[in-house]
């Protein structure tokens, strides 16, 4: 098409100059008429073809077509893909956009419009997502106003905590749920702009009891608090202990049967294995020889109790786990924010001499209460206090299991069942992108809604997304607010479950998050280097249009005076 | 005069203009009026009557008749009046235009138009006034007025015949027609009787008749509370629309109302409450003494003995007593003694009592070292079993001697008071007195007090300093008087000081062990030792210890305080001898205080720690004949608890039943419930609400929120993780977790 177009522009103006230079006698009309001919048919070719002659503007800032909170990707993205935005030098947002909003820019420089210190306050939450029965909520809140009341409403609305927020603008509120399931809190936030209340959704797992065995030297009263413990959190565990050097008791709880005579035969049904280390002179050889195995194939926890044998501290060395002794000293509670009046724990004289990086401790005010190590083929760990039952007698029952929960987490943290899975966006929102990861995640596993599901809505298949440190990522963009689960890899109900935000929740948050992705985007992203390429944009049509209507007229009038003539 | 033609014209269409807009304005009227008559008092519109004008406003301007032209006024004239032969268009045109005849006739029709105006004969000069204009605006209006009425009508009043139809075709629900309560509060509480309507709010044990009056006679009425069923009496023969019921109520509660008719029950279902507010203890405010425990100093002092407090009650105080123990003694000798003495108040009403007394130590006989605990007990008139309230318990205490007379005495208060030993206080005493005589002494005497002082402060530490071990130095200084050297008491006693305060540093734990022998012993330091002066034999020659249960006596406390004190007291010997007693007093008053403490430490007996068990003998145990002991395995299972009642009704509500009565009955006895009336009437209704609307989401879902409200909390248990921690150090999963427990990780 081009090419008729300009042999028109070429042919036509030449034959009106032949037919100039015919008719006209007088050399300075010819010149005139000749010079108005090639304007005009120059400007039909600049009408074809607008030449780029006007100087491109050096920066615009983006946000007028935009939504004011959180435009869509694909909504961004349309903004983006204008022609105008590639002449851009440096683009400029008022407001953040997400990753995903930016895919499409074109390679400009970007910046924020307003910088760092006159942003929005960055609000944010962080909770647990899935806890176990038993376990607390823990809510912690940043960017509201100082002074602010910020409530914690539990999943049937009672308010079940509330603060103020400090100077620094954050808050933190907790509370305990009741029941295993999905279930939906609520934070209330009374600021000068109204209550706001966005949800927190937590998915409450049922403890899946492990196995134990509590095998002890001697009975006293801290195994004993302990041996209560795991029996009314109806974990089957046997006890045994043995109450004079010919006799032993044997205690199973909660349904545990056919236990060999041999606590540690490599058939028992245990999980942990708790054993007193002044049980140590009573192994036999072989016992202590496959203590080895229990720590790789199980979990193993030492009682440490003052006066251990050398024999045991021989054990404790050759697992490169020596202890060193010191003098029994009182020390306070090693869990955080412990009540004030709960009673000082014993150290029992045994500290760990040479803890290496990744080992797990658990520091008191006087020394080290707990020490393990414990990774995928190692779980050993050493109890180094005594006197938590005192804990039980003063009122703090509910401290005690902490206490001895928090230290199991530890030991049983990598015998669980299945695989880690990792949510990537902190706020999953309806219709965005959301990236799950895990080493054994496939394309097989597909998300689906879990409640008020629609007879014609499928299940979600993942879109492959690039592998990082948690392993194979795929993506999903889950079309309505609500709760999803994994199917394909085991059963949905099983607890995979995620929450997926709706578009108007947290809206403080996503533009904190939104501006946080345009800031690192900002920083990655050089763009075109200064001054360099063409920055010049072609002159608008209507200019072009309106000069060559102008000629046509002087050609016209001038030709209207000869017709008349 | 004849007027001009012209005026005369204008008369004659003034006069047309008037009547013709006369049935305008009276329209106008009638219709604004109506309109403001029907706004005021059958709630018409406000619009009314600016609707109501408005067709006669365009009436006016579309009505041509009352403005006619000039022409037209002649042409009216002429047919009005025969008079004027049909020539009153002559008067338009002007007379010099005219010929001699017309002129003529013009005049004459002048005349007689002004003859006409001036006789008054233009009262029949107007338009017809049911021209179509104003009749059309009238009946517009009209039209409005009967709209608007009709629209005001009430629906009822549509006719007899439909309200019948109404009544043939759904009768009547039963229904409460009036009902009333009547409020009798007990006498006790002096409060006025009441009448309130079902929803009832009494005082506790109130008496309250309820008087019910239903639309239709029934055969029974039963009042469904909480708990129980109440029958009403009918006050006429069955079967009866008016009943009656008198209940004496003392918890909250609620209820509903069962009707019988015909052998069939008819539920009610409203639901009213009953409050009841219960009758408070008495309740104590102390004015004076504002602290619990208060040294006496001497029983002479008896502004600390002074009480001034205010016992209110809701209603009234009945007696208020005051209950006193006075302990005596001290260590395992401890006497107590108690007494009631009765109260009369000092003033004040029923409801709010003022006692102002002195708590009556003159009864007993205190010695130095007791104690006096007294509290007050108050009751109020509450009819069926007082409330009885305690306030807070107060001590007043009587400090003991400073001096121990004998070495095996101790902790047990001896009034012995040796002449040659001064006590810290009367040190302080001494001190006090010397600073103020100041000025009148010369400084040679000042400078011999202040040493004195400085001896006697020595003397009384090396005292005390027996119990932690240290040196007896009765003998040492025996015959030795203050002032007698002061170089040697300077720099030999200085030497001796710092040799007993080092083995004074190196008390460990009670251990007399650390005691060192190669500390100076008192013959070595070159005393004054007279020969033959056997006291100083035993401590010349030997080294005379104290028992070890002189140094281990105290618990480790008690010889905290006291070590204290020995501090103090060599800060106040130090000041004293470098002649500074000013200097000495805070370190005095310090020392005195920490003596005083230990001498009360020995009534302290309760030890507020978790169960502390005692150590075990690991070399007894065990050794018992065990032959025949055969211990068999032994089973257990989880006791359950509140926890799993609970969660099994409230599975049972989420899953769409409602648990019965017999179901719910445990939870009558949760301990929450227990403590909260208010809580349990709640549950209870819920619960009744729930059952009797099966279908009733907001129903359960109120239940369900009530039962996880009333839900223990779960303790923390040991379970295996959902998921194994991935690769890597556990420290970095643990930051991934939980931020309480990361941060403190």
């Amino acid at each position: 098409m081009n090419s008729w177009i300009a042999a028109l522009c070429i042919a036509v103006p030449l034959l009106s100059l032949a037919l100039i230079w015919k008719r006209q006698r007088h050399s300075v009309r010819r010149l005139a008429a000749s010079a108005l001919q090639l304007a005009i048919w120059v400007l039909v070719w600049a009408l074809w073809q607008p030449p780029a002659l006007l100087p491109a503007p050096q920066r615009a800032t983006l946000q007028a077509d935009l939504d004011a909170v959180a435009p869509t990707p694909a909504s961004a993205s349309r903004s983006l893909a204008r022609p105008e935005v590639a002449q851009l030098e440096r683009l400029a947002l008022d407001t953040g956009l997400e990753r995903d909003a930016l895919r499409d820019l074109p390679p400009v420089r970007l910046e924020m419009a307003r910088p760092a210190q006159t942003a929005p306050s960055d609000r944010s939450a962080r909770w647990p997502r899935q806890l176990h029965l038993g376990e607390p909520l823990h809510i912690a809140v940043t960017g509201i106003e100082p002074g602010t009341r910020v409530s914690l409403e539990d999943p049937f609305g009672a308010v079940v905590d509330s603060a103020d927020s400090t100077d620094g603008g954050s808050a933190q509120l907790r509370d305990t749920p009741k029941l295993a399931g999905r279930w939906l809190y609520r934070l209330r936030i009374d600021g000068a702009a109204g209550e706001a209340r966005q949800p927190v959704p937590v998915t409450v797992h049922g403890a899946e009891r492990p196995a134990v065995l509590l095998w002890l030297a001697r009975a006293d009263f801290e195994s004993g608090a302990l041996s209560r413990w795991l029996r009314q959190s109806g974990v089957r565990s046997q006890v045994i202990t043995r109450l004079a050097p010919d006799v032993v008791r044997r205690q199973s709880y909660n349904g545990l049967e056919k236990v060999p005579d041999n606590p540690l035969d490599p058939d028992g049904p245990f999980d942990l294995l708790i054993l007193d280390s002044h049980l140590w002179p009573q192994l036999s050889r072989a016992q202590r020889a496959r203590l080895g195995e229990i720590t790789a194939e199980k979990s193993l926890l030492w009682l440490v109790g003052a006066d251990s044998p050398a024999g045991f501290l021989d054990y404790a060395r050759t697992r490169g786990m020596a202890l060193r002794a010191i003098a029994p000293v009182e020390s306070g509670s090693p869990l955080p924010q412990p009540p004030q009046e709960v009673p000082p724990l014993l150290l029992t004289g045994y500290q760990p001499q040479r803890p290496q990086a990744g080992d797990i401790t658990l520091h008191s005010r006087a020394g080290t209460a707990y020490w393990a190590r414990s990774n995928g083929s190692l779980s050993e760990g050493f109890v180094l206090f005594d006197r938590s039952h005192r804990w039980l007698t003063t009122g703090h029952a509910a401290e005690f299991a902490r206490l001895w929960k928090t230290l199991l987490d530890r030991q049983l943290a990598h015998r669980g069942g299945r695989a880690p899975l990792s949510l990537q966006n902190p706020l999953p929102r309806a219709g965005r992108r959301m990236t799950l990861c895990s080493p054994e995640l496939d394309g097989s596993v597909q998300l689906t809604p879990l409640e008020n599901r629609s007879s014609d809505e499928d299940s979600l298949n993942g879109v492959p997304a690039p592998n990082n440190a948690d392993g194979n990522c795929y993506s999903y963009w889950p079309p309505r607010a609500g709760w999803y689960g994994l199917t394909g890899e085991g059963n949905a109900e099983a607890g995979r479950a995620f929450y997926i935000f709706a578009e108007q929740d947290w809206p403080r948050w996503q533009a904190h998050l939104a501006s946080a992705d345009s800031r690192q985007m900002a920083t990655a992203r050089l763009g075109p280097p200064s001054g360099s390429g063409d920055t010049r944009t072609p002159l608008p049509r209507p200019w072009i249009a309106l000069a060559l209507l102008l000629l046509l007229s002087l050609t016209w009038l001038l030709e209207r005076r000869t017709l008349k003539s | 005069m004849t007027q001009p033609s012209g005026k005369l014209l204008a008369r004659a269409a003034r006069h047309w203009r008037n009547r013709a807009l006369l049935p305008y304005a009276a329209l106008t009227l009638l219709a604004a009026g109506i309109a403001w008559q029907g706004h005021r008092f059958w709630q018409w519109p406000a619009w009314s009557l600016a609707a109501v004008v408005a067709p006669v406003v365009l009436a006016l301007l579309l009505d041509r008749r009352w403005r006619p032209s000039k022409t037209e006024i002649c042409s009216q004239l002429d047919r009005h009046f025969a008079d004027l032969q049909d020539s009153s268009a002559l008067l338009l045109q002007p007379e010099e235009k005219l010929e001699k005849l017309p002129q003529l006739q013009r005049r004459r029709t002048a005349g007689t138009l002004q003859q006409l105006l001036d006789d008054n004969a233009f009262a029949a000069f107007r338009p017809t006034h049911l021209r179509s204009p104003l009749v059309n605006a009238a009946g517009a209006c009209l039209g409005l007025f009967l709209y608007l009425a009709m629209d005001s009508l009430p629906a009822e009043t549509a006719g007899p015949t439909s309200a019948a139809a109404a009544e043939t075709t759904a009768p009547q629900p039963l229904a409460v027609e009036t009902a009333s309560t009547g409020i009798e509060p007990p006498a006790y509480t002096g409060l006025a009787p009441s009448t309130q309507s079902l929803q009832v709010r009494a005082p506790e044990q109130s008496r309250i008749t309820w008087r019910v009056a239903l639309n239709k006679p029934a055969d029974g009425l039963t009042m469904l509370a909480a708990q129980r069923n109440f029958a009403f009496q009918p006050s006429a023969p069955l079967p009866s629309r008016d009943w009656q019921l008198v209940r004496t109520v003392g918890e909250t509660d609620f209820y509903q109302l069962s009707v019988n008719r015909g052998g069939s029950e008819t539920l009610l279902p409203a639901m009213h409450n009953i409050d009841i507010t219960a009758d408070r203890p008495p309740e104590f405010d102390f004015r004076i003494p504002r602290d619990n425990v208060t040294v006496v100093s001497t029983t002479e002092d008896r502004t600390l003995l002074q009480v001034d407090v205010q016992v209110n009650d809701d209603f009234a105080v009945a007696d208020t007593e005051l209950r006193i123990t006075l302990a005596s003694g001290s260590g395992e000798n401890v006497r107590f003694r108690e007494e009631r003495v009765p109260l009369q108040p000092a003033g004040g009403s029923a409801g709010s009592l003022r006692y102002r007394f002195s708590v009556p130590a003159q009864r007993f006989e205190i010695e130095p070292g007791d104690e006096l605990y007294w509290f007050l007990r108050a009751r109020d008139n509450r009819a069926a079993g007082a409330n009885i309230a305690d306030s807070q318990h107060f001590v007043l205490r009587w400090p003991q001697q400073e001096i121990f007379g004998l070495s095996d005495a101790e902790g047990m208060a001896i009034k012995v008071l040796p002449e040659y030993f001064r006590s810290q206080r009367q040190l302080i005493i001494d001190t006090e007195a010397l600073l103020e005589e100041r000025e009148t002494l010369s400084e040679a005497d000042f400078r011999e007090r202040s040493e004195s002082l400085a001896h006697e402060q020595k003397l009384l530490r090396l005292r005390y300093g027996r119990f932690l071990g240290e040196e007896d130095s009765a003998t040492e200084h025996a015959g030795e008087s203050p002032g007698s050297g002061e170089d040697r008491d300077g720099h030999g006693e200085e030497h001796q000081e710092e040799n007993g305060h080092d083995h004074h540093r190196e008390e460990h734990g009670g251990e007399h062990g650390g005691h060192s022998h190669g500390d100076s012993h008192p013959g070595e330091s070159g005393g004054g030792q007279q020969f033959g002066d056997a006291t100083g034999v035993v401590a010349a020659a030997g080294h005379s210890h104290d028992t070890s249960e002189h140094a281990t006596l105290f618990d480790p406390k008690t010889k905290e305080l006291l070590r204290s004190a020995l501090n103090a007291m060599w800060s106040a010997w130090r000041d004293l001898s470098v002649i500074e007693p000013r200097a000495s007093l805070p370190d005095q008053h310090r020392a005195l205080r920490f003596i005083k403490e230990v001498q009360q430490a020995s009534r302290i007996y309760l030890q507020r720690v978790g169960f502390e068990t005692p150590p075990l003998d690991q070399s007894r145990r065990l050794t018992g004949e065990r032959d025949e002991v055969d211990v068999p395995p032994a089973q257990g299972e989880r006791a359950a608890g509140e926890r799993e009642q609970l969660l099994e009704l409230l599975a049972q509500v989420r899953g769409g039943d409602v648990p019965d009565a017999e179901a719910a009955q445990p939870l009558q006895s949760l301990g929450a419930l227990e403590r909260d009336p208010q809580l349990r009437v709640e549950l209870s209704k819920t619960l009744r609400l729930a059952r009797q609307r099966p279908d009733c989401e907001d129903c359960r879902a109120q239940l369900s929120a009530l039962l996880y409200q009333l839900l223990p909390a779960p303790t923390a248990q040991p379970s295996l993780p959902l998921e194994r921690a991935p690769a890597g150090s556990f420290a970095d999963w643990l930051q991934h977790s939980t931020p309480a427990e990361a941060a403190h990780e």
